[in-house]
């Protein structure tokens, strides 16, 4: 197989043969769940897939339902994509426009489940809908295959939402990604589905986990959520400006985000809404400034089941406050035509990386010297 | 040397101060049972270490107050003790020390920082580690290296330790012990911090507060005994809890209060939301309870693998807490009599070992500024005395109480040794004390600004509330204000430090002008009754004080502008957010800020505004200014006639036809005189009529082209780069924290009067709330014609202020509605 990739890419026989066969299987397009424990390669996994797949269809969807790490998007999202381009770079996360997104507000399910669940659904229904149709009037097939990732917390309730997931989507292909410590990884089998339930055959490929024998090591070493985060916030809130400015460090963009004049919007005009938490009405101003937000418009919710928010545009920062002016400053990559849609500010636990709030002399005032904070939660 | 004598005068220093020193011992006996090397007491014990390190050496420092060679060597000699004793401890628990250390960063160079001594002191004697110490070094299985190179000044045996240390001649000594523990925290940084950043560390932490005001408010609020008070504190940290960086101890203290508040035996009276099941409670409690003994010691339970009850013994947490988290957990529900009773401990432990601590180590900017500022005053004194005396002699001096005596004394044999050695010292001392001020200017404009607000002998409304960190202070410095009673003393100094910092002039400017607008306010609320009471007078007397300096930072800023240090926005494109890019001023959003305040007619805003339009160098604009009625100094000599004549006198257009009557015939009678007057009125009339309907068409066009791009989003017009959280000021570059409280909507019934005279935006604002307020409206719904020339004014703007000060300015009360409108248009007709 060959990649337009830089690197020198070994893949594992187990890996390819997965990838052959999936991406061989026809009709119809095949829709895959890739699922296993964190950092077990799922992300690498798809990618592979991904790339593979596009030589034979055109475009092919890819639903992220991994709101920690997004592959596409920022964290706290849940989105469908359409890819009709290969990745080139396998190590550095890519921001790309989705075709619908979800503002979750949180980087894990636990949260709310079964908002997740919804979100989740409401996207495949989407996928199903506008690219898993054969055409009534043409003979011309457009169904795209579907390649759906899923987050690495396969135990507790992160395990029932797994299955829930499985049981609602059916995929045609399940590949399960196994580390090398058992009590870690998923039950083997169709485990989501009781014995009686199989009516159709499955393809289900548990495949371990590439460990060294594969990529470069950065991949494989334990990687640090809140780093990975922070890293697609950055990648995310780069795209404000034109490539040319060259931003390289979180140095660089704290200072352009500084000066980069904002969107104003006038706050009677806007609604805000915190997605996990009920904020008082008088306080909403203190919990909103210096934010990120997921940008929504109200009218535009999705006919389906009712928990779910509207439809996410992007990410926006909310840079400033000014209750006197009714006004309030909002830092968004979101392109201007869609922007006058958006009436809805949702608010979530997105927190923004601190390297946004130090840009040289300009230190925010939410950055704060002398702070008994040695017992935060992280640390339990 | 003088290093030692210094030392010995600090020791002194805290001997006259024994609370302290008992103090610090009791928190060095405390903070060594907590070497555990576990994170919970590592910033546990940092924190407490640095806020008595800091007393410390802040009462070394201040007991000496003025002469600071003299503080600095004292300063100096513990700085050294504290390192040679960090070093020891460096290599003692070299096994342990590397992690986190970022809390303790803040109390090395609290303590070490401002004495600027850098070089490594040695000495006799040898330090040991305390027993207890040593023993917790040895469970963390941690090698003991030799520390026989290391070595202090003054020789101390490890009996010191053991022994409760109540006599004060271990004072200066025990400041140095805790300085040691904070030092080695502060190793593993492995970042020479010493000297470097002084009392105000770096090592940022992400906080849901904006300021430290809003934490000392919700500090008292959540402890204060008022039930709505209470509410408001859960409220905002309910806001703060939203923002998902909230520290576990106010967590885990809002939810006990919470509980309480619902419980019927800590409220008082019925209320509407408590909660009368005793099961529901007991299990509240308990959750809470649990909550709190885990967070605090479940992190170390886990590194360390020792028990719950053991670690909490370590930190603290009362045994009964531990045991009711034992008892909830794994066997029946505590009773509510016992978790009651739980709940005020767990509040008494929160209170003493995160509320009281953190409250003690937040910087007290205010009081450095104080002390810089002081030091200033008292060199810049010095110089002006050298200068005197060589003509007069000896230099004056004015009385002092207290603390300042002393310094005073001293202070005098500092001239005697300056005078007789070099004047270039002071000349030096000066530009340290200068750039320390900037320093911290950069960090904490409002602070600075506030201070030096305060030393023009004025209050600042909206500083106030800071002001209740140093209640409990012991150590104030407040009494220092005398050294710079002279306003030129003052305004020396403002000179000196924004050549340095130019942006000072606008911040400085920024709250002046918005302290004349609060004043304005709040007396036109008391309207025109007690007119003539002594209070009036006095606030005016302020009002004019405030507004004299406005001017003469006008004066400042313009030299700083003609020299290029203070750039004009619109002119420079560059957006740098370089600490050291120049600030920029929006001279004519100054104007207009200036033009809106309410009492213009004040002589030195008057001479303001004509000085701001000058420098905006539109000669013309300064020509329209100068006959705009503002300018009340040209037009005093008609304080006599009724106010309706010298009002039309003072409208430009009239004012020209006046000349041209006065100049036919000086002496007219007063019959010629209204019917003139009369003539100019119909005139106006018409000129009024005609002004109106071009108002209506050009309106007409307007709305519907504003209808066609009235969009909801759009880019800011203008921006000056200013970090995340904070919003531009509205005439320069420097960046202010925004209001996000509920501005109240209740009208002013004088705002009422004041829009139905309001036709010439169409639309009456119901927000009008102060001066600013109605410029912005004004400006945001009329946005179109901003794209003209920068330096044109348009006339909404001018007409809002003028508007205002018709009315508050009592002259103009009997004059119709009618007349009113043709004043104004007029006006209008002009400007256009």
């Amino acid at each position: 197989m060959s990649y337009s990739s830089s690197r020198e890419v070994i893949l594992p026989p187990q890996w390819s043969e997965a990838v052959i066969t999936i991406a061989s299987s026809f009709p119809p397009p095949p829709i895959t769940l890739i699922c296993g424990p964190k950092n077990s390669g799922k992300s690498t996994f798809s990618r592979f897939l991904l790339n593979s797949l596009l030589q034979r269809y055109k475009r092919v969807g890819y639903l992220d339902t991994d709101v920690g790490q997004p592959e596409f998007t920022a964290p706290g999202c849940l989105s469908l994509h359409v890819i009709d381009d290969c990745l080139s770079d396998f190590t550095n996360p890519c921001i790309k426009a989705p075709e619908k997104c979800f503002f979750f507000g949180d980087t894990s399910s636990k949260r709310d489940p079964n908002a997740y669940l919804d979100c989740t659904f409401s996207l495949y229904d989407c996928f199903l809908k506008e690219f898993y149709q054969l055409k009534r009037n043409g003979s011309r097939k457009s169904m795209s295959p579907l390649i759906i990732n899923t987050p690495g917390w396969v135990k507790g309730t992160g395990f029932d939402v797994l299955v829930k997931m499985l049981r609602y989507i059916f995929p045609t292909h399940v590949v399960q990604l196994r580390i090398s410590a058992e009590s870690k990884n998923l039950p083997t089998g169709i485990f989501w589905l009781d014995q009686h339930e199989h009516k159709e055959p499955i393809n289900l490929f548990e495949i371990h986990s590439a460990q060294r024998d594969f990529l470069d090591r950065s991949v494989l070493v334990p990687k640090d959520a809140r780093v990975m985060q922070e890293h697609r916030l950055f990648e995310y809130f780069k795209q404000c400006f034109p490539s040319s400015y060259n931003i390289e460090t979180n140095k660089e963009l704290a200072c352009a985000l500084a000066s980069l004049p904002p969107y104003e919007v006038a706050i009677s005009r806007i609604k805000v809404k915190h997605l996990h938490y009920e904020v008082p009405k008088s306080e909403i101003f203190h919990s909103l400034n210096a934010t990120i937000v997921g940008l929504a418009a109200s009218s535009l919710e999705p006919r389906m089941n009712g928990s779910c928010t509207p439809w996410c545009f992007g990410l926006g920062i909310v840079r400033g406050v000014d209750v006197r002016r009714d006004l309030l400053y909002v830092i968004t990559p979101v392109p201007c035509q869609s922007l006058e849609k958006i009436d809805l500010l949702l608010l979530g636990y997105i927190e923004i990386p601190i390297g946004f709030l130090q840009a040289g002399g300009l230190v925010s005032p939410y950055m704060s010297t002398n702070v008994m904070h040695k017992l935060s939660a992280k640390d339990l | 040397m003088a290093g030692a004598t210094g030392v010995r005068s600090a020791a002194s220093g805290l001997r006259r101060r024994p609370a302290n020193a008992a103090d610090a011992a009791a928190v060095r006996s405390r903070g060594a049972s907590w070497l555990t090397g576990d994170a919970v007491a590592r910033g546990r014990w940092a924190a407490r270490g640095r806020a008595a390190a800091s007393e410390g050496a802040r009462g070394a420092a201040e007991e000496l107050a003025a002469p600071p060679a003299r503080v600095r060597a004292a300063g100096g000699q513990l700085a050294a003790r504290v390192r040679a004793a960090g070093e020891m401890w460096r290599v003692t628990g070299a096994g342990y020390v590397a992690g986190d250390a970022s809390g303790a960063e803040g109390g090395a160079g609290e303590a070490t920082g401002r004495t600027g001594y850098r070089e490594r002191h040695g000495g006799g004697g040898r330090l040991v580690a305390p027993p207890s110490v040593r023993r917790h070094l040895g469970m963390a299985g941690v090698r003991r290296a030799p520390c026989a190179s290391i070595t202090l000044a003054e020789p101390v045996t490890s009996k010191s330790y053991t022994r409760p240390l109540r006599s004060s001649s271990f004072s200066s000594y025990i400041a140095a012990t805790i300085l040691t523990r904070v030092r080695v925290f502060d190793f593993s940084a492995s970042m020479e911090i010493l000297g470097s950043e002084g009392e105000l560390s770096s090592g940022y932490k992400l906080v849901p507060w904006s300021s430290w005001d809003q934490w000392h408010f919700v500090r008292e609020s959540l402890f204060s005994s008022s039930p709505d008070s209470v509410a408001k504190a859960l409220q905002r940290i309910s806001a703060w809890r939203s923002r998902g960086c909230l520290p576990v101890p106010i967590d885990v203290t809002a939810a006990i209060v919470e509980i309480q508040q619902k419980d019927p035996f800590f409220r008082e009276g019925i209320s509407s939301d408590a909660l009368n099941s005793e099961e529901l409670l007991a299990m509240l409690y308990s959750m809470a309870i649990m909550r709190l003994v885990n967070c605090f010691v479940e992190p170390a339970h886990k590194k360390t693998g020792r028990s719950i009850s053991e670690l909490a013994d370590v930190v603290g947490i009362p045994r009964m807490l531990v045991d009711i988290r034992h008892e909830s957990s794994h066997r029946n529900l505590p009773s509510l009599r016992l978790v009651r009773m739980a709940s005020t401990k767990a509040l008494d432990w929160l209170k003493s070992n995160y509320w009281e601590p953190q409250r003690s180590v937040i910087p007290d900017v205010r009081k450095e500024v104080r002390l810089r500022l002081h030091e200033m005053s008292f060199y810049l004194k010095n110089k002006h005395a050298e200068r005197s005396s060589s003509s007069q002699g000896k230099p004056k001096r004015c009385k002092r109480s207290g603390v300042l005596m002393r310094c005073n004394k001293l202070s005098s044999q500092l001239v005697g040794k300056l005078q007789a050695s070099n004047s270039d010292v002071s000349d030096k001392r000066l530009s340290k004390i200068t750039k320390r001020i900037t320093r911290l200017y950069s960090s904490y404009p409002s602070e600075v600004v506030a201070v030096l607000l305060e030393y023009f002998h004025l209050q600042v409304p909206d500083f106030s509330k800071g002001t209740n960190m140093e209640c409990s202070d012991d150590l104030n410095v407040d009494d220092s204000g005398p050294h710079l009673e002279t306003v030129f003393g003052l305004k020396t100094i403002i000179t000196k430090l924004s050549s340095k910092t130019p942006g000072l002039i606008l911040s400085l400017l920024k709250t002046l002008l918005e302290m004349i607008e609060a004043k304005e306010s709040t007396q036109s609320e008391k309207d025109g009754c007690c007119f003539l009471s002594s209070k009036h007078q006095s606030e005016i007397a302020d009002t004019n004080r405030l507004c004299s300096l406005v001017h003469w930072l006008l004066m400042r800023l313009k030299s700083l502008k003609d020299s290029g240090r203070i750039g004009i926005i619109g002119k420079s494109l560059e957006t740098s957010t370089d600490k050291h890019a120049s600030p920029n001023v929006s001279l004519t959003k100054l104007l207009h800020k200036v033009l809106s305040q309410s009492i213009v007619d004040d002589n030195h805003l008057s001479s303001s505004v004509l000085l701001l339009a000058q420098m905006i160098g539109n000669t013309s604009l300064t020509l329209k200014l100068k006959k705009l009625p503002l300018m009340a100094t040209q037009h005093q000599d008609f304080e006599d006639e009724s106010p309706f004549e010298s009002s039309l006198k003072k409208l430009p257009l009239m004012a020209t036809q006046h000349q041209d009557f006065e100049d036919e015939s000086p002496f007219e009678s007063s019959e010629k005189m209204l019917l003139r007057e009369e003539a100019c009125v119909k005139q106006a009339k018409e000129k009024l009529e005609l002004f109106k309907s071009q108002l209506r068409n050009r309106n007409a066009t307007n709305s519907t082209k504003s209808n066609a791009s009235d969009r909801m989003w759009s880019v800011a017009k203008s921006w000056t780069p200013c970090p995340i959280g904070m919003v531009p000021c509205s005439f320069s570059s420097t960046a202010v924290l925004p209001v996000v409280d509920e501005v109240d909507d209740t009208l002013d019934p004088e705002d009422i009067e004041t829009d139905t005279g309001n036709f010439v935006n169409g639309r009456v604002s119901p927000k009008r709330v102060s001066g600013e307020a109605a410029v912005d409206s004004g400006s945001g719904s009329k946005r179109q014609r901003m794209t003209r020339e920068e330096q044109e004014l348009d006339f909404a703007e001018i007409s809002s202020p003028m508007k205002d000060r018709l009315l508050i300015n009592g002259i103009w009360t009997k004059v119709s509605e009618e007349e009113l409108l043709d004043i104004e248009s007029n006006i209008r007709i002009f400007v256009n």
